[in-house]
């Protein structure tokens, strides 16, 4: 099915010499090949088979665990990593700072089965023989180091997602748990906290290793999962005690984002940092009228509530246009 | 009909399709810009998550005139009677700001804010409607029917051509359970002939249509009759539901051959589309086949569990995984037809699914703690929007 559409509507640029002709030859060209690309959707189905095997094998593990017997599961789940890490390693290229790919994807999903087996074999560890003790922390500080190990060298952001996920879920297990015991009452501010600087340790690392060239790729992951987490922990904090810090943080660290948006071209930085922006002024808003205790001022505007939220629609088109039009990007 | 004028309609087709040439590297971004430029056309974005942005923003706008509206006159009021009224008119406010505003001036065609003044116009008339007729069901799905496929004849809006194809199918089963002796008998029948005929005119139209707004329209309807007629003809659909809507009825002799009729349809059709899809280059259709045969298989899981379960998943990834492997080894040096090599035409992004899949599952296993960002969305990649059919 040649899209008719797209003939049509390159025809119609080069008749009004917005394309050249030669263009036009080519993209006829690439219609007629037909292309029908199964990329996406084999790339999925081996996805989806790399996860129902780790979920068989959990099950399994689980539902047997008195049965099979410990030291046959633990090296049966050993050999499988060691096996896909062998192939993987086999295959790969040379390890490089810059961008490497496997020559057949399949391997990259070798990868993921070895860093998720591995996530469960150290789990199984911890559960059945408490080999790190009480100390959750590391049973879950060594997945994530294995999971960036990984990630690095055989180049494979599903991977790093997991061991970013992974760093956030200990820095939030090595802090929590011990405080709840404690009957501290700043449980949730230790916790935001460290949240802001991991958050901003994300963010300073992806800087630093688009700067040094170190897997330069890898930086808008970072400032993806670092945005979100400061957005997140700095609005819910806007409604506690020192919102006034956490508004001078957002403020701060929002137009950083907002800069690096810019510099690397990425549309969805610019609008998740304008949104979470929008959302922090609001919040102000409503802790200064609040401060200022001019409640029943504002209820009286409450009429013109319509004209805010058109301005406001107005603020973000124009910001997305400009943003387009500095920037290149569509 | 169409609100937009024509102009501008075709200038957005030829912008979209100049992006998608952009994205493929067939014209650099000086040429996608003078066209821009040259060509006068509607305000929209093909970025998911500029236009959610914006369907919020909008919804926000439009449920604050509403409540403008209702503190300035309706406040004080009394009467019921107008109170029932008051849906309508906030349906006649979202028209007239669709008709003198949004589409006029502003010129939003896909933009999100008309996505969110078109579901509150239905909203409100399928509230004011359901107020009227002390919310009997099937009157409001057929008002709902009918504005949507207004809403979208007017302002070509795809979620309203969705949700009228949905609510005129729960208007047909709604009156055919209720209102229709034996009606449930023979509903799966007429809804699989509905479905069948959609299917052929729409597809037919796509190849004769002149102009070239509802084309998009007419490939929703297709895949809907496509899915609808998987549905409708699904073997555990059809017994489970005659199960709970004809109690009465014995199993006789007439049944049987029915069921094995559509024993049989639950195991074709997955397969007829997925051949279908491949034949004729269609990659929706291509892709309700892989989703029908995940649906077939559920059927059979359903009655028939001969493997205990952690079994059957490490048996079935094995299955997947030799099957795409042997698939992708074959056809990944093909340069035309079908190929492993990414389209340039229509650039996805399998990338960002796979990122967004990943961290859900992580989340899922780790402890998750209250700074686990769930909400990562997009990465910020030139990865495109949807494909254009969706």
């Amino acid at each position: 099915m040649i899209d008719k559409l797209q003939k049509q509507a390159s025809e119609y640029l080069a008749v009004h010499k917005l394309i050249t002709e030669k263009q036009l030859k080519q993209i006829a060209a690439y219609q007629k090949l037909e292309v029908f690309s199964l990329q996406t959707e084999i790339r999925l189905l081996i996805y989806f088979s790399v996860t129902l095997f780790c979920g068989g094998v959990a099950l399994l593990i689980a539902n047997n665990i008195d049965t099979i017997g410990h030291v046959a599961v633990l090296s049966i789940l050993l050999l499988c990593i060691l096996g896909c890490y062998y192939f993987a390693s086999k295959n790969a290229q040379k390890f490089s700072w810059f961008q490497t790919i496997f020559e057949n994807i399949i391997y990259e999903y070798v990868v993921l089965t070895a860093v998720i087996l591995s996530g469960i074999f150290i789990g199984y560890l911890q559960f059945q023989f408490f080999v790190f003790g009480q100390n959750y922390s590391i049973a879950t500080l060594l997945p994530t180091l294995v999971a960036f190990v990984t990630a690095y060298y055989f180049d494979n952001r599903n991977v790093l997602s997991i061991a970013i996920s992974g760093l956030i879920a200990t820095i939030g297990l090595s802090i929590s748990p011990l405080k709840i015991i404690e009957g501290a009452i700043f449980e949730s501010e230790f916790l935001s906290v460290s949240a802001i600087l991991l958050s901003i340790l994300l963010l300073a690392w992806g800087i630093y290793s688009e700067k040094a060239n170190l897997k330069s790729h890898f930086s808008p992951l970072y400032y993806h999962f670092s945005l979100h987490l400061m957005g997140i922990v700095g609005i819910a904090n806007m409604t506690e005690k020192f919102w006034p810090l956490y508004a001078i943080l957002l403020v701060v660290y929002l137009y950083y984002t907002i800069r690096i948006s810019m510099q690397t071209r990425s549309l969805a930085l610019f609008i998740f940092s304008a949104l979470y922006a929008y959302v922090t002024a609001t919040v102000a808003f409503f802790q200064i009228a609040d401060l200022l205790k001019i409640w029943d001022f504002i209820q009286s505007f409450f009429i013109i509530f319509p004209v805010i939220f058109a301005a406001s629609i107005y603020m973000f088109i124009i910001l997305i246009q400009k943003f387009r039009r500095n920037n290149g990007s569509i | 009909m169409v609100a937009y004028k024509e102009e501008f309609l075709n200038n957005s087709i030829l912008a979209e399709k100049a992006e998608d040439l952009y994205e493929g590297n067939f014209i650099t971004f000086e040429q996608l810009q003078k066209i821009e430029e040259t060509l006068p056309k509607l305000a929209g974005s093909k970025k998911i998550y500029v236009r959610i942005l914006f369907f919020f923003l909008g919804s926000f706008l439009y449920s604050s005139i509403c409540g403008m509206i209702s503190l300035l006159f309706f406040a004080t009021l009394e009467n019921e009677m107008l109170w029932s009224l008051a849906p309508f008119i906030f349906a006649f406010v979202g028209i007239a700001a669709m008709e003198f505003v949004i589409v006029q001036d502003l010129k939003f065609f896909q933009h999100g804010i008309d996505d969110a003044f078109v579901l509150g116009i239905i909203l409100n008339s399928a509230i004011g409607f359901g107020m009227e007729n002390s919310f009997e069901i099937w009157i409001v799905s057929a008002a709902v029917f009918a504005v949507a496929a207004l809403c979208y004849f007017r302002y070509l809006n795809i979620a309203a051509l969705i949700i009228s194809s949905l609510a005129f199918i729960a208007t047909i089963s709604i009156i055919m359970i209720e209102h229709i002796i034996l009606g449930s008998a023979i509903l799966p029948i007429l809804l699989a002939i509905i479905a069948a005929v959609s299917y052929k005119v729409s597809s037919k139209n796509i190849e004769i249509l002149a102009n070239p707004y509802y084309s998009q329209g007419l490939f929703i309807i297709k895949y809907f009759a496509a899915i609808l007629f998987y549905i409708s003809l699904n073997y555990a659909v059809i017994t489970e539901l005659s199960a709970v809507l004809m109690p009465d009825i014995k199993v006789n002799n007439f049944s049987t051959i029915m069921s094995y009729l559509f024993i049989i349809f639950t195991a074709v059709l997955p397969i007829l589309y997925i051949y279908k899809g491949i034949l004729n280059k269609d990659k929706p259709l291509f892709l309700i086949g892989l989703l029908t045969v995940v649906a077939s298989y559920f059927t059979l899981r359903y009655y028939y569990q001969p493997l205990i379960l952690e079994v059957e998943l490490i048996l079935m990834a094995l299955i997947l995984f030799t099957t795409s492997f042997f698939v992708m080894k074959k056809i990944k040096n093909n340069l035309q037809g079908v190929t492993f090599l990414a389209d340039r035409l229509s650039p996805n992004n399998t990338a960002q699914i796979e990122l967004l899949a990943s961290i859900s599952q992580f989340s899922t296993t780790a402890t998750s703690t209250q700074t686990s960002p769930m909400e990562f969305g997009g990465g910020g990649f030139s990865g495109g929007g949807a494909g254009e059919n969706f």
